[in-house]
C-alpha cells in the first residue's frame, strides 16, 4: 500500500500537467460546478422573496413552485413566453442579417480585386473591438423621439420627421444594432475559413465540368462549413444572451428578452424565477452548441487540414468595383465614422436636442460642478468618479488578460498533455461552461456565494477582487481555447527533449513553451482585455461606488438621463481599446479575433 | 553485461495493447535497433524506457537500479534517467540558436561554463559544424539540424543513447552518410545505444543486435546476420531483406531414398540437409534472392524452365523476376545481366540456403 503511495507520490511531481489538472479540477469545481449547482438548487427552495407570495412557505424548503410560476401560471406569459419569443427573434434575425454581411464582406476582400484590401479590413472589424451597446447609443442619437425617450433624436429635431415608436425602440433597432455588431465574428471566421482554401480545388471543380453556381455550392460552401457553424452559433448565443442593447432600446418601451427579464427579477430580488430563465437560456445555448457539433463535428477537421493554400485566384469585379467600393464606404460611414462623430457632438451639446452652434459647450468635458447642469457632475476630465472608472476598467482589463492569458495557456498544457484521457475532456469542458451561463445569473450567484467568507475565501462584497474573479472566470473558454490552440501548435517533442536532459518544468515552461506560444498567448490577452473592458452585465450587481467601471457608469448616467455624460464616457472606453489595440499589435504579430473560433 | 533491462513490460491504451509483456536485456556499449512496421510498438518501447510513456505494467531497469516499479514504487522521471535522445523531428527549439540549443540542458545539470563552452566546440567538431553557432534551426538544412540534435545528445556525455527514426525525415543520400556518421560516433563514444527503425537496410547495417517487433511482442532478437539468414518465423523473413525472400508453397516427398521439395513448377533434391518430417504435408520453402543461381535453360531441361518476367538492373546488382505458372521467384544477380525478358531459364539452389516454415504457425521448422 505505502508503495503505491509512494509510486504516485513520485509520479505526481514528475508530471506537472497531473498536478495542474488536479489544481484545475478543484478550482473549477469551485469556481464553476459550484455556482452552477447552487443556482439550480435556487430553482428548487424556496426564496426569501417568495415568502408573502406562497401561502406556508418555509424558506430553503423545496418547491417546484418557480418552475410552476416561470412555465405554467398567469405570469408565464409575461415572464417567460413574451421574452423568449423575443429573444429567439432577435437571435436568429440578428445572425440571419450579420451571417450574410460578414460572409459577404468575407468573400469580397479575400476572393476578389477589390482595392485599399488593408486599409478596408482594419476598419470593418473595428464594431468588433467595441462594446455592441455603443451604436445602440448612437441609434438613439438618431432615432429617438419625443413620445418615449424625453429627448428628441437628429432625425425629428433636423428634418422634423416624426419617428415611429418601432424604429426608436424596440425589435428593429435591437436587430439592426446587434447585426452591425456581430457580423465582425462571421466576418473573421469567414475570412479566415477562405483563406485556407485552396483555389485549386475549385479550379479542379470547373476542370470537372461544373457550372460556377455548383461550383460554390458543391465545394466551396462544404468547405466553409464548420466556420459558418462557428459563427451561427457563436452569434445566435450570444445576441440572445446580451444584456446591454436590449436593455438601451428594449426596456424603456417594457421589450423584454431574457436576459433583461433576468435582470428586472434580479434587481426585484427574486432569485428563484430568474435563475429558472437563466436555465432556460443554458439550455438554449448547450442545444445550439451541441446541434453544431452534431452536424459539423467530423468535418471539421479539413478545414484546417492545409494551412498554405494561399495561392487564391482573385475574382475580378470589372464594372462593379467603384459601385461596391462606394457601398463599402458609406457602410462604413453609417456603422463607424457617423456615430462616432454623432456620439463626439452630442458631448458638446448643452441641450441634448438643440444642434445650434450657439448651444456649443465644452462644459461636459472641462467644466466644474454646476447644479444647473446635469445634476451637479463635473465635466468628464475633471470627474473623480470618471477617473476612478477608467484606472478600475484599464486594471480590471490589464490583471484579467495577464491572468487569463496564463491560466488558458496552463489549461491548455494540462489539455494537450492529457490528451485522450477523461481529465482532458473534462478540464476542456469545464472550462468552457462559463460560456453558456448569462452574465447576470452567474455575478447573482457569485454575490450570494462570496458575500460572505466561503470556505478559505475571505467576504469579497463590494471589493475589487470580486470583479476580477468573475471576469476571469467568464472569460476562461476563450482563454481556455486559445491556450489549447497555441499548445497544439508546439510539437511535443519540444518539451519532451528538454525534460530527457534534465531540464526543470518551470524552466521549461518559461524557456520553451511559452516562447513557442507567444503569439497565441497575446492574442488571447487582446481578446480577455477587449471583452473584460466592455463587460456590463456581469459586473452591474457586483460593482460598489468605489469599485465602478467604465461601463457600469455609462450605464449609470444613463438611468439617470445624463446624455453627454453617457457618451463622453463611452468615447473614452472606445479610446483606451482602440489604443490597447493598437499597442499589442505593434509588439506582437497577432491578428484580431485570431481565438473567438467556438471550435 | 546488461545496461537496461526491460521485464516484462507492457502499455495499453485503453483496449489496444501497443506492447505486450517485453522482455529484453540491453548489454552495454552495444548499438541494439528495434526493428517492426509501424505500430508494431517499437517507438513506444522506447519512450518508455525514456520514460516519455508510462508503462502499464512491468519493470524497468538501468544499471541494476529501478527505473520503474509500479509493485516497489518506483518512477524515476525522464529528467532524472540521465539519457539522450534524439527525436525524429530533432526536436530542435525554434527560437534558440544552435549554441542555445546545446547548452540549455548542460546548465540545468550544474556544468561549469567553461566546461560547457570546450564541450560545444567539442561537439560541433565532431557532427562538422563549426561556425554554426548562432544559426537557427530555421536557417539549417535538414542534415545540418540533425547534426545539431546529435551534438546536442552528445554533449550531455549520458552513456545511454535513444534514438527514434533519427534518419528517416533525410533524404536518401544523406541518410547513408548519416548511418556511417552514427556507427563511427557510436564506435568511438561506446555509449549503450537503442534504435528505432523501419528500415531493414539501417536495421543490418547499423546494428550489433536487432529486435523484430510485431503486434507489440519481440519476433526475434539476434545479430543481423542470424536476422537475416535464420528467421524464425515468416514475419521476419518477409520483413527482411530486400527484395523480399522467394516463398514457395509445396510439399516434402520422399522418392528412391531422397528427400525432395516439390510443388508444380519446382522440384528440389534436399540433399545434405535434415529435411523436416513433415512428410506430403504442406509446407512453405524460403529462398533469398542470391541464394538462386541461373543459368540458360538447356533443351533437355526446357520441362524445368522458368520465363523471365522482368528485368531490374540498378549498377551494381540486377534483379531479374521469373515465373513459372504461379510460382514467382526473384533472383539478385551482380552486375549487368545479359538475360533478356522472356527468356528461359533453368535455376539452381543449394538445399543448405532453403529455411521452411510451417504454413499454420509460420514458424521456422528445423
Amino acid at each position: 500500500m505505502s508503495k503505491t503511495l509512494k509510486f504516485y507520490r513520485a509520479k505526481l511531481k514528475s508530471k506537472p500537467e497531473l498536478t495542474l489538472s488536479i489544481f484545475f479540477i478543484i478550482v473549477f469545481s469551485f469556481l464553476i460546478v459550484v455556482p452552477f449547482l447552487k443556482m439550480i438548487h435556487t430553482t428548487f427552495t424556496y426564496q426569501s422573496y417568495d415568502l408573502r407570495l406562497a401561502r406556508g412557505a418555509v424558506q430553503g424548503a423545496f418547491t417546484w413552485f418557480h418552475y410552476q410560476r416561470v412555465f405554467a401560471s398567469d405570469l408565464t406569459k409575461s415572464f417567460f413566453i413574451t421574452p423568449l419569443l423575443n429573444s429567439i427573434g432577435v437571435g436568429f434575425s440578428v445572425t440571419i442579417i450579420a451571417m450574410i454581411l460578414g460572409s459577404l464582406l468575407a468573400w469580397l476582400f479575400v476572393r476578389t480585386d477589390i482595392p485599399h484590401r488593408k486599409f478596408f479590413q482594419t476598419v470593418i472589424v473595428v464594431p468588433y473591438m467595441i462594446p455592441s451597446w455603443v451604436i445602440a447609443l448612437a441609434w438613439q442619437l438618431f432615432f429617438q423621439n419625443t413620445r418615449i425617450g424625453g429627448q428628441s433624436g437628429v432625425l425629428s429635431t433636423f428634418f422634423h420627421i416624426d419617428v415611429p415608436d418601432w424604429l426608436s425602440y424596440g425589435f428593429v433597432p435591437i436587430v439592426i444594432c446587434l447585426a452591425l455588431h456581430y457580423y465582425s465574428y462571421t466576418f473573421l471566421l469567414m475570412s479566415g475559413a477562405l483563406q485556407t482554401i485552396d483555389s485549386e480545388l475549385e479550379e479542379a471543380g470547373s476542370i470537372a465540368g461544373l457550372k460556377r453556381r455548383e461550383i460554390l455550392r458543391k465545394i466551396t460552401f462544404p468547405l466553409v462549413l464548420p466556420a459558418l457553424g462557428s459563427s451561427f452559433v457563436l452569434t445566435v448565443t450570444r445576441s440572445m444572451g446580451t444584456f446591454g442593447t436590449p436593455a438601451l432600446l428594449g426596456l424603456p418601451v417594457r421589450f423584454f428578452t431574457i436576459p433583461t427579464q433576468i435582470y428586472a427579477m434580479i434587481n426585484a430580488r427574486n432569485m428563484g424565477d430568474s435563475f429558472v430563465l437563466a436555465l432556460v437560456l443554458i439550455v438554449m445555448a448547450i442545444t445550439a452548441i451541441s446541434i453544431n457539433n452534431k452536424i459539423i463535428g467530423v468535418r471539421k477537421s479539413f478545414v484546417t487540414m492545409k494551412g498554405k493554400g494561399f495561392r487564391a485566384k482573385p475574382m475580378e469585379l470589372g464594372k462593379a468595383k467603384p459601385v461596391l467600393v462606394t457601398l463599402l464606404i458609406v457602410f462604413i460611414i453609417m456603422i463607424i465614422v457617423l456615430p462616432i462623430i454623432m456620439l463626439t457632438w452630442s458631448t458638446f451639446m448643452l441641450l441634448p436636442d438643440n444642434y445650434s452652434f450657439s448651444n456649443l459647450t465644452s462644459h461636459f468635458w472641462v467644466g466644474k460642478s454646476d447644479a444647473m447642469i446635469s445634476s451637479g457632475e463635473p465635466g468628464i476630465f475633471l470627474n473623480r468618479g470618471v477617473l476612478r472608472a477608467t484606472l478600475n476598467s484599464v486594471k480590471l482589463g490589464v490583471l484579467a488578460s495577464i491572468v487569463n492569458a496564463f491560466l488558458g495557456l496552463l489549461i491548455g498544457y494540462s489539455v494537450v498533455k492529457n490528451r485522450g484521457t477523461r481529465i482532458s475532456k473534462l478540464i476542456e469542458g469545464v472550462a468552457f461552461a462559463p460560456y453558456v451561463f448569462p452574465g447576470i445569473a452567474f455575478s447573482a450567484i457569485y454575490l450570494g456565494m462570496f458575500s460572505k467568507s466561503f470556505g478559505p475565501i475571505p467576504a469579497m462584497y463590494g471589493t475589487f477582487a470580486l470583479i476580477l474573479l468573475i471576469v476571469i472566470v467568464k472569460n476562461l473558454p476563450f482563454s481556455s481555447r486559445s491556450g489549447i490552440a497555441a499548445m497544439l501548435q508546439v510539437d511535443k517533442s519540444l518539451e519532451e527533449t528538454a525534460s530527457i536532459q534534465g531540464i526543470p518544468w518551470l524552466k521549461r515552461f518559461r524557456l520553451i513553451i511559452l516562447p513557442l506560444c507567444k503569439s497565441g498567448f497575446v492574442s488571447g490577452m487582446l481578446l480577455t482585455f477587449i471583452t473584460a473592458m466592455r463587460e456590463l452585465s456581469l459586473v452591474i450587481l457586483l460593482v460598489a461606488p468605489n469599485t465602478g467601471l467604465l461601463t457600469t457608469m455609462i450605464f449609470s448616467y444613463k438611468t439617470q438621463e445624463q446624455t453627454q455624460h453617457v457618451n463622453g464616457v463611452t468615447l473614452i472606453l472606445l479610446v483606451i481599446i482602440i489604443l490597447a489595440n493598437i499597442i499589442i499589435k505593434k509588439f506582437a504579430n497577432t491578428k484580431t479575433g485570431q481565438s473567438i473560433n467556438l471550435g | 553485461m546488461s545496461k537496461i533491462s526491460l521485464k516484462n513490460l507492457t502499455k495499453k491504451y485503453g483496449s489496444v495493447t501497443a506492447v505486450n509483456g517485453i522482455n529484453l536485456d540491453v548489454i552495454e556499449g552495444e548499438f541494439l535497433t528495434l526493428l517492426g512496421p509501424s505500430g508494431c510498438g517499437k517507438t513506444t518501447t522506447l519512450r518508455m524506457i525514456a520514460g516519455l510513456e508510462e508503462p502499464t505494467s512491468g519493470e524497468l531497469y538501468s544499471d541494476k537500479k529501478v527505473l520503474f516499479s509500479k509493485e516497489k514504487g518506483v518512477y524515476v522521471p525522464p529528467e532524472m534517467r540521465n539519457l539522450g535522445f534524439m527525436f525524429q523531428s530533432y526536436a530542435l527549439w525554434p527560437h534558440m540558436n544552435v549554441t542555445r540549443n546545446i547548452t540549455l540542458g548542460l546548465e540545468s545539470k550544474k556544468i561549469p561554463s567553461s566546461e560547457i563552452k570546450n564541450r560545444v566546440n567539442d561537439v560541433l567538431n565532431k557532427v562538422q559544424l563549426n561556425g554554426y553557432e548562432d544559426r537557427y534551426p530555421s536557417e539549417l538544412s535538414g542534415g545540418q539540424q540533425q547534426r545539431v540534435a546529435l551534438a546536442r545528445m552528445v554533449a550531455a556525455k549520458s552513456d545511454i543513447f535513444l534514438m527514434d527514426e533519427p534518419l528517416s525525415n533525410l533524404d536518401a543520400m544523406l541518410r547513408i552518410d548519416m548511418r556511417s556518421e552514427l556507427k563511427h560516433l557510436h564506435n568511438e563514444l561506446g555509449a549503450t545505444t537503442v534504435y528505432v527503425t523501419h528500415d531493414q537496410v539501417e536495421a543490418l547495417t547499423l546494428s550489433d543486435r536487432i529486435v523484430v517487433m510485431n503486434n507489440g511482442k519481440i519476433q526475434q532478437c539476434d545479430t543481423p546476420e542470424a536476422i537475416y539468414k535464420k528467421p524464425q518465423n515468416l514475419f521476419i523473413a518477409k520483413f527482411v531483406g530486400s527484395p523480399p525472400i522467394n516463398l514457395m508453397k509445396g510439399i516434402i516427398v520422399k522418392e528412391d531414398n531422397s528427400l525432395f521439395f516439390k510443388n508444380e513448377a519446382i522440384k528440389l533434391e534436399l540433399k545434405g540437409v535434415t529435411a523436416p518430417e513433415t512428410e506430403n504435408s504442406e509446407i512453405i520453402a524460403a529462398v533469398r534472392a542470391e541464394d538462386i543461381a541461373v543459368s540458360p535453360s538447356s533443351s533437355e531441361k526446357q520441362s524445368e524452365a522458368f520465363n523471365v518476367y522482368s528485368v531490374l538492373p540498378a549498377g551494381s546488382e540486377t534483379i531479374i523476376t521469373l515465373q513459372r505458372g504461379d510460382t514467382e521467384l526473384a533472383v539478385k544477380l551482380s552486375g549487368f545481366s545479359s538475360t533478356k525478358m522472356n527468356d528461359s531459364i533453368s535455376i539452381k539452389i543449394r538445399p543448405e540456403k532453403i529455411s521452411f516454415f510451417n504454413p499454420k504457425t509460420e514458424e521456422l521448422i528445423l
